[in-house]
């Protein structure tokens, strides 16, 4: 009797350090490792899913380019989601400065003021659980979606997507400390948001 | 209730993972305290909210789009490093900058140069205070009165072609002649003949002039002056009979 074939899965290193040798099918399967995740991360900071999906193509371009430059010191994870939230937050800068010179953007101030201004359109409870699910979702990524980048970025990283504190801390470039305030302001901002729903 | 020890408790149900059980003490903490136990519960509600978002996927042909991309980046060829350094953000905000400090110094410093008098106010002024009389005035020779015509017919746009030859140099040297002045205006300066001690002399041409003439037909005219003394001697009652080689009248 045949012994059963193992397969084993090849990690994210090895898969790039094949596609630097010219290997076209290794950065394809980092590519279906990672392409819904990136997608999913960067529609929860930008809320524009045509946009996501552009700056997830844009992610994984600049990790084939630079695929010589990487270093193992972090997972490729890590390395993935800083490109991506990079990107993110560029994006986000670019619509806030498009924002500023239009007349709406004059008229209606920073984010912060955004933040106080948001409320949600219509308190009373809808009859249908599935209207209500429908428009609980649409309140959250409506608030998370007011949050200032530097408390957004951290937030979606950790509720959404599931990251632990020092993998948050990796991808942003900062202390764990700074990462745990961040998402306690975060939620407490959500909270403030959301309060009809809670 | 001990304020420290509830913001510990907090702290901890913060930092918790959504499904991950408290410490005994915190657990017991919560049975006691309404408002940590109202915030525990909030905060797995909310984070349970933003959990409960459903991903979003990649479209089926992202692979696709993506190695078009890469396809598309293959063939377009690279810029040159210099080319991507000039045409850069910085390198135009510097260029913007020195040119606009260059043109500011060359401003001030023009406007910051003391003016020269111009020449028609200062000949006024010569005039008001030196008055001449008129006679004297005609007495005076006027030392570019065969040379600056044909100067400033050179400078004029021409409507016959005119060629000058056999010109006798002058003898002056070039740098003793007297600046150039606006005759309209002010009185020529007067030149004197006799030799004194730094004094130049302005010696008349020995031979006479031969003008060539040539108009536009191809037709020649040769006109020959005698030797022009400045002084007393007047050009138009000594000049010479006039060589024609066509049958037109002069």
């Amino acid at each position: 009797m045949p012994a059963p074939v193992v397969v084993q899965k090849a990690s994210d290193h090895a898969l790039l350090e094949e596609t630097l040798a010219g290997d076209e099918d290794a950065f394809a399967e980092l590519v279906s490792r990672y392409r819904n995740q990136i997608t999913s991360y960067i529609y929860r900071m930008t809320n524009d899913y045509d946009g996501a999906v552009d700056l997830a193509q844009e992610t994984f371009l600049r990790v084939y380019r630079a695929a010589n430059r990487y270093q193992t010191t972090h997972a490729f994870s890590t390395y993935i989601y800083r490109i991506a939230t990079n990107l993110a937050i560029s994006e986000l800068r670019k619509r806030k400065r498009r924002r500023l010179v239009s007349l709406t953007g004059l008229l209606s101030g920073g984010e912060g003021e955004e933040l106080r201004d948001f409320d949600a359109p219509d308190e009373r409870p809808l009859p249908d659980e599935n209207l209500v699910d429908t428009e609980q979702r649409r309140v959250v990524k409506k608030a998370i979606s007011t949050l200032p980048e530097k408390y957004r970025a951290p937030l979606v990283l950790r509720d959404v997507e599931g990251k632990s504190y020092d993998e948050i801390a990796a991808i942003l470039q900062t202390s764990e400390g700074t990462v745990k305030s961040r998402i306690n302001r975060a939620r407490n901002f959500l909270r403030d948001k959301m309060r009809n729903y809670m | 209730m001990n304020a420290n020890f509830c913001r510990d408790v907090r702290r901890e149900i913060d930092q918790s993972e959504l499904r991950q059980s408290l410490s005994a003490g915190s657990e017991a903490h919560l049975v006691s305290c309404a408002a940590c136990k109202t915030f525990h519960d909030e905060r797995l509600h909310l984070r349970a909210l933003v959990g409960g978002l459903q991903p979003v996927t990649a479209p089926a042909d992202f692979e696709m789009r993506l190695r078009a991309r890469i396809a598309r980046e293959r063939v377009l060829p690279k810029q040159p490093f210099i080319f991507r350094v000039l045409m850069s953000t910085p390198a135009i905000v510097v260029t913007a900058v020195v040119v606009i400090v260059v043109a500011a110094i060359v401003f001030f410093s023009q406007r910051n140069r003391p003016q020269a008098p111009s020449l028609a106010g200062t000949n006024n002024q010569q005039t008001v205070q030196n008055p001449q009389p008129v006679v004297a005035r005609e007495q005076m020779p006027e030392p570019t009165s065969t040379i600056s015509p044909l100067k400033q017919d050179r400078d004029k746009p021409r409507q016959s072609p005119m060629i000058v030859r056999n010109a006798p140099k002058s003898n002056l040297p070039v740098n003793v002649l007297p600046p150039a002045t606006d005759s309209t205006v002010g009185s020529a300066k007067s030149v004197h003949m006799i030799d004194r001690n730094g004094e130049v002399t302005l010696a008349a041409p020995l031979k006479p002039m031969v003008v060539t003439v040539y108009d536009e037909h191809g037709n020649t005219r040769k006109i020959q002056l005698p030797p022009i003394s400045f002084g007393s001697q007047r050009l138009t009652n000594n000049r010479a009979q006039v060589s024609m080689t066509n049958t037109k009248d002069w």
